[in-house]
């Protein structure tokens, strides 16, 4: 009787047969000598036979429409939305129409070849061909601009990968990319920004910068190119970042590996 | 840098090997494409969940939408270190918790409507089968709430001790013992009545 107790609570997991085999052992044992507890055990078998064999209904189409229905309306929420956080700060709106960027290519078509005439004609005044290829370079920087700003992440991709050709960006689109690296939501744009500013590591602005968003990113693949970057500028300030990194438990292991390595060489 | 292969992965259909955590990490990255999966995999259940609950074949077409809506709204909350399933039941049972709190009364009406209308099915099904399910039913349908969500999840649901426990918050013992309770009166419903 004072087993009927302890067994009684057992005894679901036995019809389960999710007992380990002491227990198992100790129930049958059990069940052999006591009339009434194994009559629950039967009673629980047709209990749990008879709720298995209630039938699964199948729900209408209109559920499965209805849910259709309410992933494309998210959907287009997502785009709509993606377009309102187009940046206020550098925005031009002229820019952003499809006539606008076609403008603009043509506009450094023709500045281009009136450079190439003031070239190619009697010597002209060597301050204007300054001011014509600063006004060119400042064209691009403007088109890389508005692209960064761009919704579609394989145009801010684009952008950032056309930077890393240029030879000596100005402090506005170093701002700009750096601004990208920290807050663009695509991690392959935040990737692909750290590509093109390790161009430029060293400039102070983005050495500092690079120091910065370590303790900012959170995916492990630019982890690893930023900590790589840091060891190969010798920035001492990374030390403190990688071990903050060490600390976090949230973080990579390999990215952990890479940084105890880091931390070495620096050190 | 051998990094940059990476921009190129991004974009890859939805593979139809992923996990469920696999899926939701999508989802809440912006692939919103990669719901529909878990709507394939789970919306049966979940409907047959708030069926048994609720006994209304709209109602719970409602709340299963419901659960799916609430995904999408908080998919940035899933963390993915946690059982997707564990997740979606959690959601599941506070939509059938909000439900029954703005129903309270109403779902008593609605009770007895079903039960009456099942009598009069039995009077004319002839079926064993069929009369048994709709005393099981029945059986169920007389269980206090709580016990009749334990044993929804605990047998028909088909989830584990471990899982009730992170969908309820209750500890595992708590669970077993919630579980043992309810079946025990289930049990003696049901067999005062066959």
């Amino acid at each position: 009787m004072e087993n009927c107790k302890k067994i009684e609570l057992l005894l679901i997991d036995f019809v389960d047969k999710t007992l380990n085999p002491e227990e198992t052992l100790f129930v049958k044992t059990h069940l052999e000598s006591c009339k009434s507890c194994s009559e629950e055990v039967d009673r629980l078998v047709i209990l749990f036979e008879e709720m298995n064999k209630i039938p699964k209904e199948i729900p209408d189409q209109l559920l499965r429409q209805n849910f259709e229905t309410m992933l494309k309306n998210e959907k287009q929420k997502v785009v709509s939305a993606g377009l309102a956080m187009a940046k206020p700060e550098l925005r031009i709106r002229w820019f952003y129409s499809t006539f606008g960027q076609i403008a603009a290519g043509f506009a450094l078509l023709i500045t281009g070849m009136v450079l190439g005439l003031l070239i190619s004609s009697n010597h002209p005044g060597l301050s204007q061909t300054e001011d014509l290829k600063k006004e060119i370079t400042e064209m691009k920087d403007m088109l890389i601009l508005t692209k960064l700003d761009q919704p579609s992440a394989s145009q801010r991709i684009m952008a950032a990968n056309y930077l890393e050709e240029m030879t000596a960006p100005d402090k506005k689109i170093l701002e700009a990319l750096i601004n990208t690296m920290n807050t663009d939501n695509n991690s392959n744009v935040r990737m692909a920004a750290v590509n093109a500013l390790s161009k430029f590591k060293e400039q102070q602005l983005v050495k500092d910068a690079l120091v910065e968003t370590l303790s900012l990113q959170t995916d492990p693949i630019i982890q690893i190119s930023l900590i790589n970057i840091l060891v190969e500028i010798q920035d001492k300030r990374a030390v403190d970042k990688m071990k903050e990194l060490l600390e976090k438990n949230s973080t990579n292991e390999s990215v952990k590996k890479l940084a105890e390595k880091g931390i070495l060489t620096l050190v | 840098m051998v990094i940059n292969k990476r921009t190129t992965t991004k974009q890859n259909p939805v593979k139809i090997f992923s996990t469920d955590e696999e899926l939701m990490v999508a989802v809440k990255e912006g692939d919103l494409d990669a719901l529909s999966p878990i709507f394939e995999k789970y919306h049966v259940k979940l409907y047959n969940f708030f069926l048994r609950l609720t006994g209304d074949r709209e109602t719970s077409r409602d709340l299963t939408q419901n659960v799916f809506g609430r995904i999408l709204k908080y998919r940035e909350t899933y963390n993915e270190k946690h059982p997707f399933k564990t997740w979606i039941y959690q959601l599941a049972r506070n939509v059938h918790i909000d439900y029954y709190n703005q129903n309270r009364y109403l779902v008593s009406d609605v009770d007895d409507a079903e039960t009456i209308a099942s009598r009069d099915k039995d009077a004319i099904e002839e079926m064993e089968d069929t009369e048994r399910h709709e005393i099981l039913k029945e059986a169920l349908g007389r269980l206090p709430a709580d016990q009749q969500e334990v044993i929804e999840l605990s047998r028909f649901q088909g989830l584990k001790y471990e899982e009730i426990s992170k969908i309820t918050g209750s500890s595992v013992p708590a669970v077993k013992v919630k579980v043992h309770r309810a079946i025990k009166r289930l049990k003696e419903i049901y067999f005062q009545m066959v």
